[in-house]
């Protein structure tokens, strides 16, 4: 597999563009899939999401400037699409904050595979159940393993405040494993 | 996900023919070019792209309208850029900024001008005939 | 009461996804290392990353230093999984301060996808980096609303309204500030060109043909103090900035 940087510099040549694109999803399609998975729970909204998303990004990637990782620019923009797919998602069926996160779990409950009786289950809908940003930090962190500061270039938010909020957010689930 | 495959397909297609048509690179450049002479930003640039495009639609109409008087078209434009002028400089506020805006289309024809010269006596210089 | 959980997968997908992505020693090397009590699954792509940081300071050290230090290609895959390591280890200890139920629980994908998914993923991408105007895209999204259905056709408009922003010019202040008009010129045809300069409604100028280029050459002929003193003897209608 390619680096980064070759990968980008084939980027840059009309000749190569496309093939270099093809690699640069290859590379990144199933970690990018599963954080947006993770956030929208369907595999279909989690589809288009991930389609906009390289949509965008092939869009942006000219202007790529190095100083960040590609990784992480890409992990901002499926962030992002998340964030912004939830969001219109909530105005557009215009129901309660309670409504969106049942129909969040609805979904989850909806999967072939859904056990309520298995803790790792019962993550999921405690996950589901927290506010958009906090979701994508926690699961930036407990799932991708991500150090705050790369997450901070993601996020565009402090350090400090990344911390706080996961921290928040992992005490919320542990009591919703716990209690429910 | 097939049909909107195709549908994009085709579209896309499409696109890329009616981007041919009309010289619309013409005026890609000429916005990149007037973006840069008159410093715009990007806040800036919102607001004067609607009004610079009625003004210089209304300067086309003057032109078509007077293509044998050239005293009556200077005059019909002279009084359209007095009128455009108030416009103008609510958006770019200085007065640098808005003349520069009256003489920009003339520098940027000067300058295409000057490139089609550039070319004829390049062509001359290689084969040492007139192009 | 921490509750160990059985180290069962609960995929439901078929072993073909992975197949497509190549095996990297340093992959092997740190699956080998890390036989974790808990069933983390690990990121495909973060090990590759590091790399890159990774080579990319090496080369930096390279065009610096002239010389490395002894073996620092055998230790580097160490470094590279110490780092990684440290990484997780404070993810862990981190967790276990706040919810340490949370670090009993595997961390495997639950959801199920349609087979075959990764490998069929196709990303249609514009096809021109300068978007057409939205005037015309809208009459043509018009004609194939119809065709393919309104499902396709919403689809398609909110893709095309992401494209361009601003119906008023043909391409977004993004762009404009950093076209090369010099080379964008230069791949201008002469009919292009011409055209646009006879369409012009500019004080002074009218359309030229043939008259022209002779008059040009004679231009050509004469010498630039000739041409210089010319002009200076004209009245400044010119105006340049």
């Amino acid at each position: 597999m390619q680096s980064d940087t070759e990968l980008l510099l084939s980027f840059k040549q009309p000749a190569t563009r496309e093939i270099a694109f093809t690699a640069i999803i290859k590379k990144y399609q199933e970690k990018l899939y599963w954080h947006i998975r993770r956030m929208v729970v369907s595999h279909d909204d989690a589809d288009d999401v991930l389609q906009n998303m390289f949509i965008k990004a092939w869009k942006g990637l000219e202007n790529f400037r190095e100083e960040s990782q590609l990784y992480t620019w890409l992990y901002r923009i499926a962030t992002n699409e998340s964030l912004t797919f939830l969001e219109q998602r909530k105005k557009r069926t215009s129901v309660s904050m309670d409504d969106v996160e049942s129909s969040l779990s609805n979904k989850i409950k909806a999967d072939e595979n859904f056990d309520a009786n298995r803790l790792e289950w019962k993550l999921q809908l405690a996950i589901s159940q927290l506010p958009d940003k906090q979701k994508a930090v926690f699961n930036l962190r407990y799932y991708d393993e991500m150090p705050y500061e790369e997450m901070s270039r993601v996020l565009d938010t402090s350090e400090g405040a990344l911390k706080a909020s996961y921290h928040h957010a992992a005490k919320k689930i542990e009591e919703f494993i716990k209690n429910g | 996900m097939k049909k909107i495959i195709l549908v994009l397909l085709i579209v896309c297609g499409l696109t890329a023919n009616s981007f041919a048509q009309k010289g619309e690179k013409m005026q890609a450049i000429k916005v990149a070019y007037i973006t840069r002479e008159v410093n715009l930003t990007e806040d800036e640039a919102q607001k004067f792209w609607p009004v610079y495009n009625k003004y210089f639609e209304e300067l086309k109409t003057a032109r078509d309208q007077n293509k044998a008087d050239e005293l009556a078209f200077e005059e019909k434009s002279l009084a359209i850029r007095k009128r455009y002028k108030a416009d103008f400089k609510k958006i770019l506020v200085d007065d640098a900024r808005v003349n520069t805006v009256f003489v920009v289309d003339r520098n940027f024809m000067e300058m295409l001008k000057n490139r089609l010269q550039d070319r004829k006596k390049n062509n001359r210089n290689k084969s040492g005939k007139p192009a | 009461m921490l509750v160990q959980i059985p180290r069962v997968k609960v995929y439901t997908l078929p072993e073909s996804y992975f197949s497509n992505v190549s095996v990297n020693v340093l992959t092997s090397i740190t699956l080998n290392a890390y036989s974790k009590q808990v069933p983390y699954a690990i990121p495909q792509g973060y090990f590759l990353s590091f790399a890159d940081v990774l080579l990319q300071k090496i080369n930096a050290l390279h065009n610096t230093a002239g010389t490395l230090p002894q073996q620092y290609f055998e230790c580097l895959p160490d470094k590279i999984l110490s780092r990684i390591k440290q990484e997780q280890n404070s993810i862990d200890d981190e967790l276990n301060e706040i919810a340490p139920l949370l670090n009993n629980i595997s961390k495997a994908n639950l959801y199920t996808l349609p087979s075959g998914y990764f490998e069929s993923l196709e990303v249609i991408v514009p096809r021109q980096t300068v978007p057409a105007k939205m005037i015309a895209m809208r009459k043509k999204f018009v004609q194939f609303a119809a065709a393919a259905g309104i499902a396709g056709a919403v689809v398609l408009g909110i893709l095309m309204l992401n494209s361009n922003k601003n119906i008023d010019v043909p391409i977004s202040y993004k762009e404009a500030v950093k076209m090369d008009i010099a080379t964008n010129v230069s791949s201008l045809s002469d009919e292009e060109i011409n055209t646009y300069l006879a369409e012009t409604p500019v004080i002074g100028y009218a359309i030229n043909n043939g008259a022209e280029i002779n008059i040009e050459e004679n231009i050509d002929a004469a010498s630039d103090e000739e041409i210089e003193q010319f002009l200076q003897e004209q009245p400044d209608l010119s105006n340049e900035i």
